[in-house]
């Protein structure tokens, strides 16, 4: 990939996150280029999550700033408030989210979870929503699932039900936090094919894993991440040959990596 | 009946409309009162809170005197009834807030990250994700809550509403009968919470069946 400034679609700035009077994230500092998949691995407690959540600002940076696509992210108002969710709301329409526990509406049926922000977000009509939470699912492998409650699908269709919800928004980024964490083993792969597809379709991704083949075949960039810090990275395949740290070559032993 | 059993007919609209029209204050109230105890403002939840805790230290009877006889007796004149309906729903807007405040803690965290990662607004995001999700958690205590009121309603007899409790008293007097009177007054009493826990039951099978 190259280094083009003019493709920097998020850059995040020096962001810090404090929990109990804790540095979590620390200063931390990455850019995600325009059709770019980057993944972030490291150990548990390494902030990987928090970092994620401040792209979106479902959790409030205590310093740095964000970018998109060369701007400046400022919400107004005190965190948590109706002032400062509406001051995001622009943002958030242009990021994707799908979180390790798929956060669907348990409530309403598949088609209907990937309709109703499309209807009340975007303006379309139910018709036109429809149709494309539709072809949505068709392209994720869910047709029989449309008409189901999540809680009678599989966790990997669920997973997959959270991707079409976030791609019938026509996002510029999806963010991952560990989409196959909380799913049996043999049904993350067809989370991860997923994925892989959206990578060809050259949508950019910015991925939380702990899947180590995932990373080293899909991402083009690796960061690792330890102690709130980016502590090793780089191009994928350079990365995972030979990580410059020791830490990094530490935990890539550990999960049988290296 | 009412040949046989003295007003009751009037006792029993009274009954039904104190507890109906108290719930339906708390009902309306609650609202801005959760909406105020969830408030990021420090001063707006504390103030909510403390609402909260006041109107449920103090009992619903003193409340009901507090209102009857003390703004009833010089600023706003108020008939017993409205007395009641005012008092019992102040009353309750404290306990409803408390049901719909703890309805809200039960829906999990990570459907306010979807709502808000979705970049849905608030009145969407009520509408179609919070409150169906809200109202089969709330249905059961607010149920349970309804029957509660029914039973306070009879406070109401102390301040002269002529409601099912006073009623028995009037007649017990005359017929001399207060076991009996008592014991339809009591069945009266069941008879009108039946209804409440058996709707709560089957919108609550209703919704389940969906889940
Ligand atoms: N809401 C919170 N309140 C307090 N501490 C928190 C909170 N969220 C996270 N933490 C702490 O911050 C640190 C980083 O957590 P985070 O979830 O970002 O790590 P992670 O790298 O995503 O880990 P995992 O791989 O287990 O998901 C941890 O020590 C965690 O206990
Ligand atoms: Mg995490």
């Amino acid at each position: 990939m190259e280094r083009d400034p003019a493709a920097t679609l998020l850059r995040i700035e020096n962001v810090s996150v404090v929990h109990d009077g804790k540095a979590v994230v620390d200063r931390v500092s990455l850019n995600v280029q325009r059709g770019q998949v980057v993944a972030i691995i490291g150990p548990s407690g390494a902030g990987k999550s928090s970092l994620l959540r401040t792209v979106n600002f479902l959790q409030q940076p205590a310093g740095g700033s964000i970018h998109l696509a060369g701007e400046e992210v400022r919400p107004q108002g005190r965190p948590g408030s109706r002032k400062y969710e509406r001051s995001l709301r622009k943002h958030r329409r242009r990021v994707g989210v799908v979180f390790q526990h798929f956060n669907l509406f348990p409530h309403l049926t598949a088609l209907e979870n990937v309709v109703v922000a499309q209807v009340h977000v975007h303006g379309r009509d139910t018709a036109e929503a429809k149709a494309r939470a539709l072809a949505e699912l068709e392209r994720l492998n869910l047709r029989d699932c449309a008409g189901k409650l999540p809680g009678q699908c599989s966790g990997g269709q669920q997973q997959r039900i959270a991707i079409a919800r976030a791609l019938a928004l026509d996002p510029e980024i999806i963010l991952f936090d560990e989409p196959t964490s909380a799913i049996d083993p043999e049904l993350s792969a067809e989370v991860l094919d997923a994925l892989k597809g959206l990578a060809a379709q050259g949508i950019t991704m910015l991925v939380v894993t702990h899947e180590m083949k995932f990373a080293q075949e899909v991402a083009d960039e690796v960061v690792f991440m330890a102690g709130g810090r980016i502590v090793d990275g780089g191009p994928s395949a350079e990365f995972f040959q030979n990580p410059s740290t020791e830490r990094a070559r530490k935990f890539l032993q550990a999960v049988g990596r290296w | 009946m009412d040949v046989l059993f003295h007003g009751l007919l009037g006792a029993l609209a009274n009954t039904v409309g104190i507890t109906l029209g108290a719930l339906l204050v708390g009902l309306v109230l609650a609202v801005p009162v959760t909406w105020a105890a969830r408030s990021t403002s420090p001063a707006v939840s504390g103030a909510a809170v403390a609402f909260i805790q006041i109107v449920r230290s103090v009992p619903v009877l003193v409340w009901l005197f507090l209102i009857y006889f003390g703004l009833g007796g010089g600023m706003l004149p108020l008939p017993p009834f409205g007395a009641a309906v005012a008092g019992l729903g102040i009353v309750s807007s404290a306990y409803v807030a408390e049901i719909y405040r703890s309805g809200l803690a039960a829906i999990p965290a990570g459907q306010r990250d979807a709502i808000h990662s979705l970049a849905l607004p608030a009145g969407p995001a009520l509408r179609r994700i919070l409150l169906p999700q809200l109202l089969p958690i709330v249905l059961p205590p607010l149920s349970s809550y309804t029957i509660g009121l029914l039973k306070d309603s009879a406070l109401a007899s102390i301040i002269g509403v002529k409601d099912l409790t006073a009623i028995g008293y009037d007649n017990a007097q005359t017929n001399m009968n207060g076991l009996l009177t008592f014991t339809i007054i009591g069945l009266i009493y069941i008879g009108l919470s039946v209804p409440v826990a058996a709707l709560s039951r089957h919108v609550g099978n209703k919704v389940a069946a969906r889940a």
